[in-house]
């Protein structure tokens, strides 16, 4: 029975998608049955001059960055019938059969990650943009994430799970030069065989940066990104590196629209007391995607020198996420980094906010 | 038959919002008294359809479009009360994210496809095919009939709401709108009962309203 319900399910679907996709492009373009009374009966001005709500994405059945008409409607079409089947499928089985209050929670729970990830900033990238904010201008990210790391050696089993959270402070002091003060709150568990063998938390070095966009032309633009980190955090605890260290960033920013794309070439000082290595350098891309108004699809892969001694291989990751403007100030970002070798972190998962003001 | 922002007063957009959230309210009680396993992807499935569907407008009489809306055919399809709530899903996404039919207006919107078309339109067809005495052509014509009246009286209402807003004289958008969707509901009825038919030849099962009036036993026994 169930099974031959869900062959239907696939079947209506496949209708649904196909007369959205084949022949939404071809419906009448003339005014609807109200349109028409508003136009005849003169009224039609008072609608259409303001609009409460502005942030449509899919606004007036088109994607705002495909100009051929057809195909516009046809994937925005597409996008809406997607949506709305999962969206009904999940409101239909909060409210089947379950008491109230349970019902309530699972809903606000249902609805939480359908704004979370229509989410967004800068983050989830690992590699910074040209960007600045502009004079006077401050910018506030609050950047997440939760890492789980597992590797195997001669019969030892170690299990790493950790996370941070950032608080990232940018201040515009002239246009094209912004101050950014970042304070990093760690917390990592590291298991052998089942066993805790350590457990910590706290304040990690604290970093503060300058960055300077100092070329711009034809979609091109590059900035120089010099810094340092304080020793704020216990390296005893591992939350720090016990010196002041520095870095230059090398940033290349190329804006084709809808797609742009970000090169970090750097070097760090790692002054430590943990006898790491000193010279780290680092190299990285990202792209970026504006898929519909106000919401991209970001895509990073870089690689940076091990501060390991005793490794010669050097830890590769390559990331994936969403970046969503809920308002023209107001951002939400959700990710997930993968290691590409042992010396990365297996698996991460990164969540931000941004606000500029 | 979307209303945007900037046509109906506050005052109208806060009464119909009262009355379509507490229609939704109730309606997602009653749907939670009926609502079994194989209801809930066949709700999604119903969405789902009646959003692409409503994406077509075929050309009527005069330089107008109208499109299919859908409310008769889900309330058959799984009940009235699930039928609104479908309709009131389909209108918020099809608000926030085509702004198609104004967020001030939402509540409005609710109340003439949902209230109106989804649970008047049903009434009507409940009383054609209990008159009728649940025959299968009995269904049809009460299928039909129902359909075209879930248009005519949605844009009716919307007519009413335009006159106390201040918008339109009564009677101008009144044989105005219900005179245009006249011929719109026609296209309705016919979508309707052709889909509905189309269930019924291969999965009579999911047609709610026509097994449970014992049609199918009467055949069987």
């Amino acid at each position: 029975m169930k099974r031959r319900l869900d062959g239907l399910i696939w079947i209506g679907l496949g209708i649904s998608l196909m007369l959205a996709l084949f022949l939404s492009p071809l419906a009448s373009t003339s005014p609807d049955g109200l349109e028409k009374v508003a136009e005849t009966k003169g009224f039609a001005g008072k609608g259409g001059s303001w609009k409460f709500w502005k942030h449509a994405p899919l606004s007036d059945y088109t994607i705002p960055w495909i100009k051929n008409e057809k195909v516009s409607t046809a994937l925005s079409g597409l996008i809406g019938t997607l949506a709305i089947f999962f969206i009904a499928l999940g409101i239909g089985k909060l409210i089947k059969k379950s008491p109230p209050v349970k019902r309530i929670l699972s809903l606000l729970l249902f609805l939480l990650p359908l704004f979370s990830t229509s989410v967004f900033a800068a983050h989830p990238l690992i590699t910074d943009d040209t960007g600045t904010q502009g004079k006077g201008r401050f910018q506030l990210e609050v950047n997440s994430e939760v890492n789980y790391g597992k590797e195997s050696e001669a019969g030892v089993k170690t299990k790493t799970t950790g996370g941070e959270v950032a608080t990232i402070l940018s201040f515009g002091i002239i246009d094209k030069v912004d101050i950014v003060l970042g304070i990093p709150f760690q917390w990592f568990k590291e298991k052998e065989n089942g066993e805790i063998l350590s457990r910590e938390s706290g304040i990690s070095d604290i970093s503060l940066e300058l960055k300077w966009r100092f070329y711009e032309r034809d979609g091109w633009s590059f900035a120089l990104k010099p810094g340092a980190t304080f020793p704020t955090g216990n390296e005893k605890k591992d939350l720090g590196t016990g010196r002041v260290t520095y870095s230059i960033f090398f940033i290349t920013t190329k804006e084709i629209e809808p797609l742009a794309f970000h090169l970090n070439i750097g070097y760090m000082r790692n002054e430590n007391k943990l006898d790491e290595r000193k010279d780290i350098w680092h190299i990285s891309l990202a792209s970026e995607l504006k898929l519909i108004k106000d919401l991209r699809l970001v895509t990073n892969i870089g690689m940076e020198r091990n501060p390991d001694r005793t490794s010669n291989k050097h830890p590769a990751f390559i990331l994936g996420g969403f970046i969503y403007s809920i308002f023209e100030n107001f951002d939400i970002d959700i990710g997930i980094k993968g290691g590409l070798n042992k010396q990365e972190t297996d698996v991460t998962i990164l969540a931000g906010i941004a606000w500029r003001f | 038959m979307h209303i945007p922002d900037g046509f109906l007063s506050h005052g109208i957009n806060a009464a119909t919002f009262v009355v379509s959230a507490g229609a939704c309210a109730y309606g997602v009680k009653r749907v939670n008294r009926n609502f079994g396993e194989r209801e809930v992807p066949l709700m999604g499935v119903t969405a789902a359809f009646i959003f692409a569907a409503q994406m077509i407008n075929f050309p009527v009489a005069g330089g107008t479009s109208g499109h299919f809306l859908g409310a008769v055919f889900s309330s058959v399809l799984l009940g009235p009360w699930a039928s609104l709530i479908i309709i009131t899903i389909v209108l918020v996404v099809q608000c926030l994210g085509f702004a198609d039919g104004g967020l001030t207006a939402i509540g409005s919107n609710i109340f003439n496809m949902g209230v109106i078309g989804a649970l008047g339109g049903y009434g009507i067809f409940f009383l054609i095919y209990t008159l009728l005495q649940k025959s299968r052509k009995g269904f049809f014509i009460a299928l039909a009939i129902s359909s075209w009246f879930s248009i005519v009286m949605g844009a009716s209402a919307a007519a009413i709401e335009l006159a106390i807003s201040g918008t339109s004289p009564l009677k101008i958008a009144l044989t105005a709108m219900a005179g245009i969707h006249a011929i719109i509901g026609v296209g309705e009825a016919i979508i309707t009962t052709a889909a509905i038919s189309l269930i019924l030849k291969t999965r009579p099962d999911l047609v709610t309203s026509y097994v449970k009036k014992g049609v199918l036993r009467e055949k069987t026994t």
